[in-house]
């Protein structure tokens, strides 16, 4: 029998030290240590959800990395283990693999792990010992603790898995022709990265025209086109002509590198091929390349958006108001447009979605064109009117059906009565003292169909009350689903938290808290608008 | 073998074609070697290791090939691997078993469209 908890709420002993740092718990199994349990634990630990959105390569490592540690407690421990317990944690951007077994210690295991075989099956070595040397091969920092009473006095092997999901990896093309150096290199990257081979150029060119990728590592000598060839197929082509390129190579021949270096590659890496070395080159090269991206996105926001900026008077009407927002270096933007209306004011907040530098520039267009729209609705819209009004453009428009938006509009009228319309925008908060409540207003995305028409939300805000306004940036800006509702958690206790403090100030505080958690350059734009009745 | 992954041995005249089930790990590789081992006085010339029909291969797994393949070379029966894909695959060429063993990928064409209750047989049936 195992006991088995799939994300459970806390960790348990074994192991303090497995407690002190771990903030979310996968999966805790217990059993007796006998081969079939290794099987079920393998089993269980696949049919985890806390691992679904690794990418599947690291997933079979890890299964295979856990059996191999499990097989050998049960075969070589002495005295014999009796319970194995398999622990799955989150801490910080890792999980963490424990298996704990109460058998007796390996002596000199660091000096057996030192000594490691090759993981090559050759015909004339021996048939078995390859467990550790594979653990070793995909997991090359991985522990062994002796047990000792950091580890509830038991042996401990841990395993450290980045939590990178399948979507947030960078994407690396690996063309040779030799499959074994596709799949070393492989082996060498899977973890962090999505690895994708080609044993021909041919074929990598038409699969990168169609799948964009962020690095190419490509042999040199290639059967049919070779990698200089490659090379200079892909620096002709718009979308790939500064596509980071290393090349890999047999030999230390000077001219074939200086060749290379003419065709402005990034690096190039001599086989056979140093697993740290490879993976530093890989990531010099991708920050080298990221870095460049965003100075790029960074001159690009500046030079279009700042006319742009998400920005609110201090006072509107009867309300007090206060933007705030950061800028993603790439992507879709973010827009605020405020216009007099008959009945007080209209705030209009909305979000052009997209991705990369050409996102941007585009996002910017759109929302000129946005403003050009608003503009010309009579004054006596309502927030209904502007977002069919919207709705009809982006269905109407070709340049403005390409994209996605997302729009709130929101009346600001006498004695607190405010309206709200959106379309698929997130829903505001009200905040009343320390109560943060969502506003029940939703609707369609704008040009979804033709004719679409939004329902309004009518509100009276009163004195002790705030209207926050924000869009998803605010709260998707983390680099993973975990750290995504911590974000979400964090920017609303500060909403909370800054209850007591003027308009001003408590935004700073909501954005403060912000930063923290989504780093100086957020995935994507992010704007606060806060609204109060002026009491003046 | 356990529930789930017994061999389906199919009888040829000279060659036999053994499919493993789901894992090929520490506690089918122990019984596939016995299985192999018992095999090769029966007078065979051919033998295959289909796995097609496994999800997952350990070092052990690895480890019984190698195993297999030595004892049937030094009794003169021919001896390919066939089927792999998914992980056992990667497995294998990462290793570089199928430098040295016969490999196919493909599953072996006697097994595809042959279906032979009478031959199965438990694992480690002789």
């Amino acid at each position: 029998m195992s006991a088995l908890s799939d994300n459970s709420s806390r960790s348990r002993d074994p192991g303090t030290s497995m407690t002190e740092c771990a903030v979310e718990v996968g999966l805790t199994i217990s059993a007796t240590a006998e081969l079939g349990t290794v099987r079920r634990f393998r089993e269980q630990l696949d049919a985890a959800r806390a691992l679904r959105t690794l990418d599947d390569g690291v997933r079979q490592n890890l299964l295979l990395a856990m059996s191999e540690i499990a097989t050998n407690v049960v075969r070589h421990a002495e005295p014999t283990a009796t319970t194995l317990t398999l622990s799955l944690t989150r801490e910080g951007t890792s999980w963490l693999l424990d298996l704990f077994d109460d058998g007796g210690s390996f002596a000199g295991f660091q000096e057996r792990i030192e000594n490691l075989p090759d993981i090559l099956v050759r015909d004339e070595l021996a048939s078995s010992g390859r467990g550790l040397a594979l653990i070793a091969h995909f997991f090359p920092d991985f522990e062994y603790t002796p047990a000792s009473p950091t580890t509830g006095n038991q042996n401990r092997f841990r395993l450290r898995i980045p939590a990178i999901e399948k979507d947030e990896k960078s994407i690396i093309a690996i063309v040779d022709d030799d499959a074994a150096v596709r799949h070393i290199l492989e082996a060498y990257l899977s973890d962090s990265y999505l690895v994708r081979g080609y044993s021909d150029a041919t074929a990598a060119i038409r699969e990168i025209a169609e799948n964009a990728v962020d690095l190419v590592i490509s042999d040199i000598s290639m059967p049919g086109m070779d990698g200089l060839a490659l090379r200079r197929q892909l620096s002709l082509q718009a979308d790939t002509d500064v596509l980071p390129f290393v090349f890999l190579t047999a030999s230390e021949d000077l001219a074939l590198q200086s060749e290379a270096a003419m065709l402005g590659i990034d690096d190039y890496i001599v086989k056979p091929v140093d697993r740290q070395k490879l993976r530093g080159i890989v990531q010099r090269v991708l920050n080298r390349s990221s870095k460049l991206h965003a100075r790029i996105g960074n001159r690009l926001d500046e030079r279009i958006t700042a006319s742009l900026k998400p920005s609110l008077p201090e006072v509107i009407g009867e309300y007090r108001a206060v933007a705030r927002s950061r800028t993603a270096g790439a992507g879709g933007g973010d827009f605020v447009f405020h216009r007099r209306s008959t009945q007080g004011h209209t705030v209009i907040l909305g979000d052009i979605m997209g991705h990369g530098e050409q996102a941007k520039f585009f996002a910017h267009a759109h929302a000129g064109y946005f403003h050009g729209l608003m503009r010309a609705l009579p004054e006596s819209s309502s927030p209904r009117d502007a977002l069919k009004a919207l709705s009809i453009a982006v269905d109407e428009d070709e340049v403005l059906r390409s994209t996605m938006i997302t729009c709130l509009v929101v009346a600001l009228e006498s004695d607190g009565r405010v309206r709200l319309a959106s379309a698929g925008h997130p829903r505001p908060l009200l905040q009343a003292g320390q109560n943060l409540s969502y506003l029940p207003i939703q609707g369609i995305l704008a040009g979804l169909s033709a004719g679409s028409d939004y329902e309004e939300l009518s509100i009276r805000l009163g004195y002790d009350e705030r209207l926050i306004l924000y869009t998803d940036g605010m709260f998707e800006s983390a680099a993973d689903n975990a750290s995504r509702s911590v974000l979400e958690q964090s920017v609303k206790s500060g909403i909370v938290d800054a209850v007591e403090q003027n308009l001003d100030n408590a935004a700073d505080a909501v954005m403060i808290a912000f930063d923290r958690l989504a780093g100086a350059t957020p995935k994507d734009d992010a704007t606060l608008l806060i609204f109060e009745r002026d009491t003046v | 073998m356990s529930s789930g992954d017994e061999m389906v041995i199919n009888l040829g005249r000279k060659t036999r074609i053994v499919r493993v089930r789901e894992n090929l790990d520490a506690v089918t590789a122990p019984q596939l070697i016995e299985a192999f081992h018992g095999m090769s006085t029966e007078g065979l010339q051919d033998l295959v290791l289909d796995l097609s029909e496994v999800r997952f291969l350990d070092s052990s797994g690895i480890g019984a090939i190698v195993d297999i393949f030595r004892h049937l070379r030094s009794c003169g029966i021919k001896f390919a691997v066939a089927g792999a894909a998914g992980q056992p695959l990667d497995l294998i060429k990462m290793v570089g078993l199928d430098s040295f063993v016969e490999f196919s990928s493909e599953p072996p064409v006697e097994v595809r469209n042959v279906h032979t209750p009478d031959c199965r047989r438990g694992g480690g049936s002789r």
